[in-house]
């Protein structure tokens, strides 16, 4: 029989349900953003209309470095303060960025292969995002094998602001070392032909990835809270 | 004199246009993303679903 508790501990009752009008919204921002950078801009001069991949791979490319960041800042809050809260959402913030950082590699092999002739180069950019790749699904993992959820938050901040201070080595990994990848994309290196379809896609993006964070973090309270009114079940029924 | 035209204005690049690697980029995003968004929808309506058989009350 299932124990029933009526109340859950305050600072896990769970957040306001995400509006699922903001998540449609978001993913209309995209398809019209992409509409319009797809229609707008000229074929580039040397990769003709191959350039059009910038508008999706450069976005998943920042939104990576913007998700992890939000792992830094909360793996280390957490680690302070020790609020469960932190943890969720570094955690949150680490599914979502891992998501962006495998779109972001397949997008660029995408892009290489007909641009480069290859699929993958182990050249600094791609090896170093990679590797960053890797760190977030191994936090993934430790997160999904270790049962003791205090010992699992504070092992989670540990690799997270690991994980997330490979995001500078990253993204100076081309200034750094010679590269086959391109210098780093941003509006100030572009033509202007490109700058505004390149900004309204990222601004799309953003507005996808915060959904997806609310989201995630919304489901991750609504189950801490579940287990927290189970151990304080527990706990009463001794 | 007629102005030389650029090379990139007679559809000539130095790497060819393949519309099956665009296709393919964009097509690879929207899996993404969609698979994404609804696997968020499935667990958000289990979670909201469990979290009211178990704690019961409605969310704030």
């Amino acid at each position: 029989m299932q124990t029933t508790v009526r109340s859950a501990p305050v600072s896990f009752a769970p957040p306001r349900p995400t509006s699922l009008v903001f998540g449609i919204g978001a993913l209309a921002a995209v398809v019209a953003t992409q509409v319009y950078a797809i229609s707008r801009s000229p074929a580039e001069a040397d990769m003709g209309h191959l350039q059009k991949i910038m508008y999706v791979h450069v976005p998943a490319a920042w939104m990576t470095f913007l998700a992890f960041f939000v792992v830094l800042v909360f793996s280390v809050k957490y680690m302070w303060k020790r609020d469960e809260n932190d943890d969720l959402l570094a955690a949150s913030a680490a599914e979502v960025g891992a998501l962006f950082n495998g779109l972001t590699l397949m997008l660029g092999m995408l892009w290489g292969k007909p641009a480069w002739g290859v699929w993958w180069v182990w050249d600094a950019r791609l090896t170093s995002t990679l590797v960053l790749f890797l760190i977030f699904v191994s936090y993934l993992a430790l997160r999904a094998f270790v049962d003791d959820h205090q010992q699992r938050a504070r092992w989670s901040a540990a690799v997270g602001a690991f994980g997330a201070l490979n995001v500078p080595i990253v993204y100076l990994s081309v200034t750094w070392w010679r590269t086959l990848h391109q210098p780093p994309s941003s509006p100030s290196t572009l033509d202007p032909a490109y700058t505004l379809g390149l900004r309204i896609n990222a601004v799309a993006f953003l507005l996808v990835m915060i959904y997806f964070v609310r989201k995630r973090y919304e489901i991750a309270r609504l189950h801490r809270a579940v287990e927290h009114a189970a151990e304080a079940a527990a706990m009463g029924g001794r | 004199m007629r102005r030389r035209q650029p090379r990139w204005e007679d559809g000539k690049h130095v790497i060819e246009s393949n519309g099956t690697f665009i296709t393919a980029a964009y097509a690879v995003t929207w899996v993404v993303i969609l698979a994404y968004f609804t696997r968020l929808m499935i667990a958000g309506a289990r979670a909201r679903a469990e979290y009211k058989k178990r704690v019961g009350g409605e969310q704030r």
